[in-house]
């Protein structure tokens, strides 16, 4: 019997259109995402090989999630077709048991959702076989990775989800609580895949019934050579989750097969209202009694009544409630990762970040709604019977349209307020109490809902034109991704592109210049969507539909002469708001996109390359003019500065860049004539009547104006803005020679160009003792500056301010440096409060926005602690003030200019210390910051490989040095395990290759991350008094000096002076190579001695591994001195993730392999460990810890 | 008055669902009887502006309904063979809600109208239970009342008394017949006794055709002395089948009686006074329609 039903349900399966259709869709999209650069489903690093091992996986692990809303279709409706097709009582009566049944249609819809979900592997198979793809990232076909996607993925995921889903349609009938339940997985998905902290990953990946989350933590600190070749084993986390959730779908089955009867359940229902009795007999007389009046407000009143007839339909539905109720789970998770993203610390809730928040997490749920039900609601009538009279009743055809349009936007709207609503009450909770309804409808309603309202209206003329609600949905899903796609493709423009152009909110700009456009942009769309509006109108069915030549003359019978003014207005007011759009995007401003940007990249480089060892004069004296209009964004930059040629031969040639954006009124080199002019790309080469001799100087002096009229299509420039400009000298002013930074730096768009690999940054060893320093020069200047502003707003300038002034409407200042500093200037103007302490003779001041008090005292506190441990372990600081000045959340980072400090709004000045658990990131950032002063305008290194090591990680170990004086070695250890989290997952995202940090280029997870880590560590093995020492002699060489800038290689051979030989090799591993420990605790045993004592034997594995730039490990012999703790039972002060004060703790030598150690201690130990504070580099630091045997 | 001329529907597929329909349907109930699939819910659908037909006209007293969709659509009552509801929606809710669409702005007027309507369909008691739960028979009360609403002119039931109850079946027919004294009433079905019941004029339709259409009592007349009946063994219909021209069996106490309509006596038959019924069957039989005899 079960062999008839599942031979039934499989030919029923294929005959079905369905299967056909989802297998060819799913091997498509597949097909696109591996062979056209354009469509990226899941992805790799472009680092990565195409067809790299990890990135098929993940491709499918996303696959398997997309793959379950049509597994659904397959699995679940064998359960409730019979009951939509009424054809359950003949099944019953075919004697079929329900055990054959179930399990026949079961296995059935279980194998065509697995073929139609493996479908994407032979899509992927296939396109990595295409000939225009680039060979140099295809590697040889590995089978391996595939027939995991199969087994590992796929089957898991269907038979999980199915067997869930298909219990649930059984045991319901209904495929809406099918899908409710696909959603709830999904969601819980969602949910879970919120958090990204290395520490409680884990846990949360258990919730998720896909096994992608657990597939990313196992593969979490894959390197990119990892990642080209390995494939998962099922086992560890994922191994976990998979058991998990196949017990969950045994259950299911269980108990599917225990409660699933044959019985119709419907029939019971209906007797209830059938005892009623004929209690009341009314008379028959006077049948009519209301007059209908046929008047112009009925539709109105029509549309209304429709409206909540079908609001009541959805508010008393269960599936609303579902999906509410996970968009507010998914809010609140979001809330709860968001508000602690930096080191675990969390954000003062403010009203800009939760509406980024909801935005973020609630926008996908929405998009949802508005697609599930504009199917529902557009199909409701009909679903249910109800338009087989209501279609003949005297309303006009627009009723219904509009009805349902607005239905779904109230519905939106609901969605919206509840979001809000939950968002305040999450800024309650947290003690923040500065509610901002109007920033939250306004940001909620237009920001975030004109994309939801507009597509309401599309998903509404989607859904009256096609006969199949699913079909339906499915096609607004496919127009809503194909904009997106387009996007991709190099089509930007916002007439074409629906929804509004991001539009960013800080605190201290509002939603500053990004409203217009916002709100033109909309207004434009929504002028469009009442022609969508129409198109619903003139198909929407009514009555019995025929043909598409009935439905097209139907249409022209609708489109009366009402509609066509109507449709003609709507037309004529999109073609000028859209030409309004036009002359600012295309006409007052140049309209590039993000190819023709690269492209003007590409350009640069191949003409003016050449030039890029050409010797240039550089500036030591530099007066700067710089005119502010905030309101306007408009900047007036005019100048003169010196420039001396450093070289030892004379310099017949100039070349000056000037910022693309900027327009030239005037720019003179004396005695020179212009050989070229390149005003798109901004590049000027002259030659000099006189050469310029070694030592001899020339002045070049420039006004220059930066527009911005208008808005722009995209990538709108945020550094000029109405509160809160903040720009350097390379956005505002000429330039001399080359700047390699105007290149391409990825190496796939760079072949595209057929430009060679990038070089981020000169060899090691290529670099001269004559290079120049980071700062691309190699001697200071002296700069002052006059700023003028609005008179509301205060300007800042590096320097000391020698006069404030007002002149009108404009507030002047002058600035002056006493001593000479790199060229490396910032310009800020906002509405700025100031608090002003003083350390020693050093004035402090942090310049912020007004709502922003709540951090600015660690500000001062930090920079007077760091200024003190600075100046007493490393040199004088050389400066008479130290300024914070806070400019918008359009970025995220703090820069060191010369004493003054641009702090982005987003990291630090909301941050909440509220309490002592906390990292106190804004101390550790203000500290960081500070110690540039120190490592970067004091010292600075060779324009080679290794230099960030000089400024960045010196700058970290500084910082962590101030920090741990102030939080204690605790807060460290927690500081550091977000290091080294960051660092070894970021190896695998390296685009080139991963250098030892002795010769890293510019590379952030090595310079700051494993800089720490390694800082730390030498620290740890030295001491800290020889580390400051080494830093003490490597200034003592090289601060304040120009030509030969010192290399990194230079402050590790201060190390090494400082440090005992037996050390040596530590630096080594830490410095000049790739090094990774693999540390455990294999077993460990106790014997009680008496007199409460106790002697613990343990067990260390120890490996240590070298790896190369992409990730390739060869195991090296390890000697190495290493932490030894034994600890007793509990957990320390701090908290449960604090060990307690160690029984023992002591070095041991341990080599390779394993390694014995004995000692005894006083007290009951509980648990031992190698390395229990993880300062070596471990991509398992979980089993340096072991409980002890007793 | 409707006036139905050559009314035709061909669908996509060819299938020919009307054939040249013209009927003149006066005030009065009008029955229309015919077999499954005669092409009668097309026609009711068709009349009630649910369908275009492919040619012809339809006029209801003086209006083009075809040009004025609407314009019908505020003077009809329609009562479709299927229908259904929204679900978890009461009754009250959902006849106030109709009633909004059928015209009845004024809320006081509408929760008059909407209470005395579930008076008359026996509904009350139920106004505020969902209809989703309500039993075959109180459903098409519901669907009788939102067919009520909004004084309409023309009133088209498609099989409206299946699943009643004989006491409610003819509250339904009493309330029918009221109705239809000012109004169109177009009643379809395919009991015969409806109509017989309740019609003063009538049409049988078969494959999209009117095959017959005037007042029952003359049609029923037109049969006398042409019938003829004979109680038979089953085991013999079919034989006899083969000799005479039957146009209905039917079983009495184990045995099967055949109706024949013959100019002449036929052999060992007996004169039948003819009702409705066998007009009905004789009408179809004569067009070559072989309906299964229903009792």
């Amino acid at each position: 019997m079960f062999y008839e039903v599942f031979k039934f349900e499989c030919r029923y399966q294929l005959r079905s259109p369905l299967f056909g259709i989802v297998s060819l869709v799913f091997a498509l999209l597949a097909f696109l995402a591996m062979a056209s650069e354009n469509v990226t489903v899941g992805g790799g690093t472009d680092n990565l090989n195409l067809n790299a091992s990890f990135t098929i996986v993940q491709t499918h692990f996303v696959f398997s999630i997309i793959a379950m809303f049509a597994a659904v279709a397959f699995v679940a409706t064998p359960f409730t077709r019979d009951h939509e097709l009424k054809s359950f009582e003949m099944i019953v009566a075919s004697g079929v048991s329900p055990r054959s049944f179930l399990a026949g249609r079961f296995t059935g819809g279980l194998l065509f959702a697995l073929l139609a979900a493996c479908a994407p592997i032979v899509g992927t198979l296939i396109a990595t076989a295409m000939p225009w793809l680039d060979p140099q990232r295809i590697a040889p076909l590995d089978l391996e990775p595939y027939l995991f996607s199969v087994w590992g993925v796929m089957l898991p995921a269907i038979f999980i989800v199915g067997s869930i889903v298909a219990s649930v349609a059984a045991l319901t009938r209904s495929m809406l609580a099918a899908y409710t339940t696909l959603v709830a997985l999904i969601v819980g998905w969602i949910v879970a895949s919120v958090n990204t902290d290395a520490e409680t990953i884990r846990l949360t990946a258990l919730f998720d019934p896909f096994g992608s989350i657990a597939f990313g933590e196992v593969t979490r600190y894959w390197t990119v050579f990892e990642k080209n070749t390995l494939v998962p084993a099922l086992a560890g986390t994922l191994l976990t989750n998979r058991m998990i959730w196949v017990s969950v779908a045994l259950v299911a089955i269980a108990v599917t097969t225990t409660r699933f009867q044959f019985t119709a359940g419907e029939r019971s229902k209906h007797a209830k209202a059938e005892q009623v009795t004929h209690a009341r007999t009314a008379p028959v007389s006077n049948v009519v009694l209301a007059t209908p009046r046929f008047d112009r407000w009925l539709a109105l009143r029509q549309v209304a009544s429709q409206v909540r007839m079908d609001l009541l339909g959805v508010f008393k539905s269960f599936p609303f409630y579902v999906l509410l109720f996970f968009a507010l789970m998914n809010v609140i998770n979001g809330f709860v990762a968001a508000v602690s993203q930096l080191f675990g610390t969390p954000l003062i809730p403010v009203t800009r970040v939760m509406l980024s928040l909801i935005e973020s997490m609630y926008t996908f749920m929405t998009v949802l709604i508005v697609i599930y039900y504009a199917g529902e609601l557009v199909h409701r009538e009909r679903q249910h019977g109800v338009s087989n009279y209501v279609d003949a009743m005297p309303f006009a055809n627009g009723v219904m349209v509009l009805g349902k349009i607005i239905a779904l936007w109230l519905i939106v709207a609901t969605v919206l307020i509840v979001g809000m609503c939950a968002a305040m009450v999450a800024q309650l909770l947290s003690g923040y109490t500065n509610l901002e309804p109007g920033l939250y409808l306004f940001g909620l309603f237009v920001h975030q809902g004109t994309l939801l309202f507009l597509l309401g209206v599309v998903a509404v003329a989607v859904q009256a034109v096609v006969a199949n609600r699913f079909v339906g949905m499915l096609a607004i899903v496919v127009l809503f991704f194909a904009t997106g796609a387009l996007d991709s493709l190099g089509y930007e423009h916002p007439l074409y592109q629906f929804g509004t152009p991001e539009s960013p909110l800080s605190d201290m700009n509002g939603w500053g210049h990004f409203l217009e456009p916002m709100l033109t942009i909309a207004a434009y769309w929504a002028l469009v969507m009442v022609l969508v509006g129409v198109v619903a109108h003139l198909f929407m069915r009514r009555g019995v539909v025929g043909g598409y030549s009935e439905r097209f003359a139907e249409a022209r019978r609708r489109f009366t002469p009402g509609i066509g003014t109507a449709s003609t207005a709507a037309l004529l007011g999109a073609i000028g708001i859209g030409g309004w759009i036009f002359y600012n995007t295309n006409v007052l401003n140049l309209y590039r996109t993000g190819d023709d940007l690269e492209a003007l990249q590409a350009a640069y480089e191949q003409k003016y390359k050449q030039h890029e060892s050409m010797a240039s004069p550089e500036a030591v004296d530099v007066e700067a003019e710089v005119d502010i209009f905030p309101e306007e964004r408009r900047i007036e930059s005019r100048g003169r500065a010196v420039f001396v040629n450093v070289h030892p031969g004379a310099i017949d040639e100039i070349n000056v860049g000037v910022p693309r954006l900027l327009r030239v009124n005037s720019l003179v080199v004396p005695d020179a004539t212009l050989l070229s002019n390149d005003a798109e790309l901004g590049y000027r080469r002259y030659r000099l009547a006189q050469p310029l001799l070694p030592g001899a100087q020339m002045t070049l002096t420039w006004d220059l104006s930066w527009l911005n009229p208008g808005f722009v299509h995209a990538r709108s420039s945020t550094r000029v803005v109405e509160n809160g400009t903040f720009v350097n000298n390379t956005e505002i002013m000429p330039y001399v020679g080359y700047s390699s930074n105007l290149e391409l730096t990825d190496n796939n768009t760079r072949r595209k160009y057929d430009l060679p690999p990038v070089e981020r940054l000169p060899k090691y060893d290529a670099a001269s003792e004559f290079a120049a320093s980071q700062f691309g020069v190699r001697t200071r200047t002296q700069f002052k500056a006059r700023i003028s502003t609005a008179a509301d707003q205060t300007a800042i300038a590096p320097g000391y301010l020698t006069r404030e002034w007002i002149e009108g409407d404009r507030r002047l200042f002058d600035y002056a440096m006493d001593d000479a500093i790199w060229p490396f200037f910032s310009f800020m103007s906002a509405r700025y409060a100031v608090a002003r302490d003083r350390w020693n003779d050093v004035a402090l001041e942090v310049f912020f926005h007004p709502g922003h008090a709540f951090n600015v005292e660690r500000m001062l506190q930090a920079s007077k602690e760091s200024l003190d441990y600075f100046t007493r372990e490393f040199s004088p600081y050389q400066y008479r003030q130290f300024r914070i000045i806070e400019f918008p959340a359009y970025e995220r980072f703090a820069q060191a200019f010369p004493n003054t400090i641009p702090y982005s709004e987003a990291i630090g000045f909301i941050a909440d210390l509220s309490k002592d658990e906390y990292i106190d990131y804004v101390y550790y950032v203000t500290a960081h910051e500070l110690a540039h002063q120190w490592w970067g305008h004091q010292v600075v290194g060779r324009y080679a490989q290794g230099m960030t090591v000089l400024v960045e990680t010196l700058a970290q170990y500084s910082a962590l040095m101030v920090m741990e004086h102030a939080y204690g070695p605790h807060k460290m250890r927690r500081f550091l395990k977000y290091e080294l989290d960051n660092y070894l997952s970021n190896r695998g995202g390296e685009l080139i290759e991963e250098l030892p940090l002795m010769l890293v280029e510019d590379q952030p997870y090595i310079h700051y991350r494993k800089g720490s880590l390694s800082m730390y560590a030498l620290k740890d093995a030295i001491g800290e008094a020889n580390v400051n020492l080494a830093l003490r002699r490597f200034l003592d060489k090289y601060a304040f000096k120009s030509t030969p800038f010192p290399r990194s290689g230079d402050l590790i051979d201060e190390f090494r002076a400082v440090a005992a030989p037996e050390r040596q090799q530590l630096i080594t591993d830490l410095f000049e190579r790739i090094v990774l420990w693999d540390l455990k605790v294999t077993e460990a045993t106790t014997e009680y001695l008496g007199d409460g004592r106790t002697r613990v034997a343990l067990t260390v594995d120890a490996k240590q591994f070298e790896a190369d730039g992409a990730g390739r490990e060869t195991e090296v012999p390890m000697d190495s001195a290493i932490d030894i703790g034994v600890f007793p039972e509990g957990s320390g002060a701090r908290g449960d993730d604090d060990l307690p004060e160690p029984l023992y703790f002591g070095r041991h030598q341990i080599r390779s392999g394993e390694n014995a150690i004995a000692v005894t201690v006083d007290g009951l130990p509980a648990r031992v460990g190698v390395d229990p504070y993880s300062k070596r580099i471990d991509r398992n630091p979980d089993d340096n810890l072991r409980s002890v045997a007793r | 008055m409707l006036t139905l001329t050559h009314v035709s529907k061909t669908y996509a597929n060819g299938v020919q669902a009307l054939c040249d329909v013209s009927l003149n349907i006066p005030k009065g109930m009008f029955g229309l009887l015919g077999p499954n699939g005669a092409g009668k819910s097309t026609l009711m659908r068709t009349i009630a502006t649910l369908q275009d037909p492919s040619s012809g006209e339809i006029y209801l007293d003086g209006l083009d309904v075809l040009a004025n969709k609407n314009a019908l659509r505020q003077r009809l009552g329609y009562l479709p063979q299927e229908f259904g509801v929204y679900p978890r929606t009461s009754p009250l809710v959902m006849l106030d809600h109709l009633a909004v669409l059928k015209g009845i702005a004024n809320a006081k007027e509408r929760s008059a109208l909407v209470e005395r309507l579930l008076m008359q369909t026996n509904l009350w008691d139920v106004r505020k239970k969902n209809i989703d739960t309500f039993s075959g028979g109180m459903r098409q009360r519901f669907g009788i009342a939102q067919a009520l609403i909004g004084d309409p002119a023309l009133i088209i039931v498609d099989e409206p008394t299946a699943g009643l109850d004989p006491a409610e079946r003819r509250r339904f027919h009493n309330l029918l017949t009221r109705i239809g004294e000012d109004v169109v009433v177009i009643l379809s079905t395919h009991i015969v006794e409806d109509v017989s019941d309740l019609c003063t004029r009538m049409a049988i339709m078969g494959q999209g055709r009117i095959l017959v259409e005037g007042e029952p009592a003359p049609l029923v007349a037109q049969l006398r002395g042409r019938l003829w009946k004979q109680v038979v063994p089953p085991a013999l219909v079919a034989g006899l089948r083969a000799h005479v021209p039957v146009v209905s069996t039917r079983m009495i106490a184990g045995q099967t009686e055949i109706r024949v309509v013959a100019d002449d006596r036929p052999e060992a038959m007996e004169p039948a006074e003819p009702t409705l019924e066998d007009v009905y069957f004789a009408t179809l039989r004569s067009n070559g329609i072989d309906a299964l005899l229903e009792s």
